[in-house]
């Protein structure tokens, strides 16, 4: 072997171990950015799945919506319970049925609207206070009347007390 | 055991060396046997290179970004049961409203007739409260005055016991 030979043996190995770790090196990094890449790839796409799913939401939001103000006005709120027992106080005057408000409760519920508990005696004749009554079962709410008592006071009369609890 | 001088072992190595410098033995070469392993060891690293290379092609060519998750849940609309509610509360509040609107109940003392029951009629919306009254000539005036009384309620008259 010459000493040429010997030399472009000596270059030839260094080139390929020189190629061989360039390789590797480039390889590594590849495979580390292309890591990265993959992470943030799947972000944009997580964010796009969400803001996807915004729009939809916003639809149904959207088409949903007379709906929703529909079903609101079967739901007794804090601001519609003076306007509430104004209502009942003046059909039950106008049946000729005298109305008394005892006590006013509002508990909040764990899961939806807030349960209104009212109590409040009417006096009456049997046929108005009867009457009353059946207006009062046909609240246009999610209602319950949860006790009634009645009691007659005089041959016509009748004293009711009734406790209603209305969502 | 024959002992070397050391003029005859610096004569070996000065042998050994003058051949391995620039004297190789022409029975160790064989030109096509040394080009067969440096071509195999080339197509062995081009191979590897190309495994690696495709590897990497294959894990990062399908990055989509129309795959993405989120944990946001859309509530689901069940529509047909809001129509539902929506239908039987509306019915509710047309009854309720039917009913409040209806004019008061009124009681008519037995004395305007001959028996001595009184008859529960519904006045028009023109009748007052007072109207209610149990004096016998006041309920009659009003029941004068009031031309077109329909008898309502027939199965709830209550009698009167002065």
């Amino acid at each position: 072997m010459t000493r040429k030979t010997h030399i472009i043996f000596i270059f030839s190995v260094v080139l390929v171990l020189v190629s061989i770790t360039t390789f590797a090196v480039v390889s590594i990094e590849v495979d580390r950015i292309g890591a990265l890449l993959k992470e943030r790839v799947q972000m944009v796409s997580n964010k796009y799945a969400l803001e996807q799913k915004f729009i939809e939401l916003n639809e149904l939001i959207e088409t949903t919506r007379a709906d929703r103000e529909a079903l609101n006005t079967y739901v007794m709120t804090e601001s519609k319970t003076i306007s509430f027992l104004a209502d009942i106080e003046l059909i039950g005057t106008q049946q000729g049925v005298e109305f008394n408000t005892l006590s006013l409760n509002v508990a909040e519920m764990d899961t939806g609207p807030d349960l209104l508990s009212v109590q409040f005696s009417a006096v009456g004749s049997e046929v108005a206070v009867a009457k009353v009554l059946e207006i009062l079962e046909t609240l246009p709410y999610e209602s319950t009347l949860t006790e009634l008592s009645l009691t007659r006071e005089e041959q016509s009369t009748l004293t009711v007390g009734v406790t209603l609890s209305i969502k | 055991m024959r002992i070397f001088s050391k003029t005859e072992i610096m004569k070996m190595v000065r042998h050994v060396y003058a051949r391995g410098n620039d004297k190789f033995d022409n029975r160790l070469l064989h030109p096509s046997r040394e080009w067969g392993i440096g071509l195999f060891i080339f197509i062995l690293i081009l191979l590897g290179g190309s495994v690696v290379g495709a590897q990497s092609f294959n894990q990062f060519r399908q990055l989509d970004t129309n795959v993405g998750e989120s944990d946001a849940t859309i509530p689901r609309y069940k529509e047909s049961l809001v129509n539902e509610v929506l239908e039987t509360y509306q019915a509710r509040q047309a009854n309720y409203e039917r009913l409040a609107a209806s004019a008061p109940v009124l009681v008519v003392p037995a004395a305007t007739t001959s028996s001595s029951t009184a008859s529960v009629i519904d006045l028009e919306s023109t009748a007052t409260p007072t109207a209610t009254s149990s004096e016998p000539a006041q309920a009659e005036s009003v029941s004068e005055t009031v031309n077109d009384v329909d008898v309502v309620e027939a199965d709830n008259q209550v009698e009167l016991v002065e």
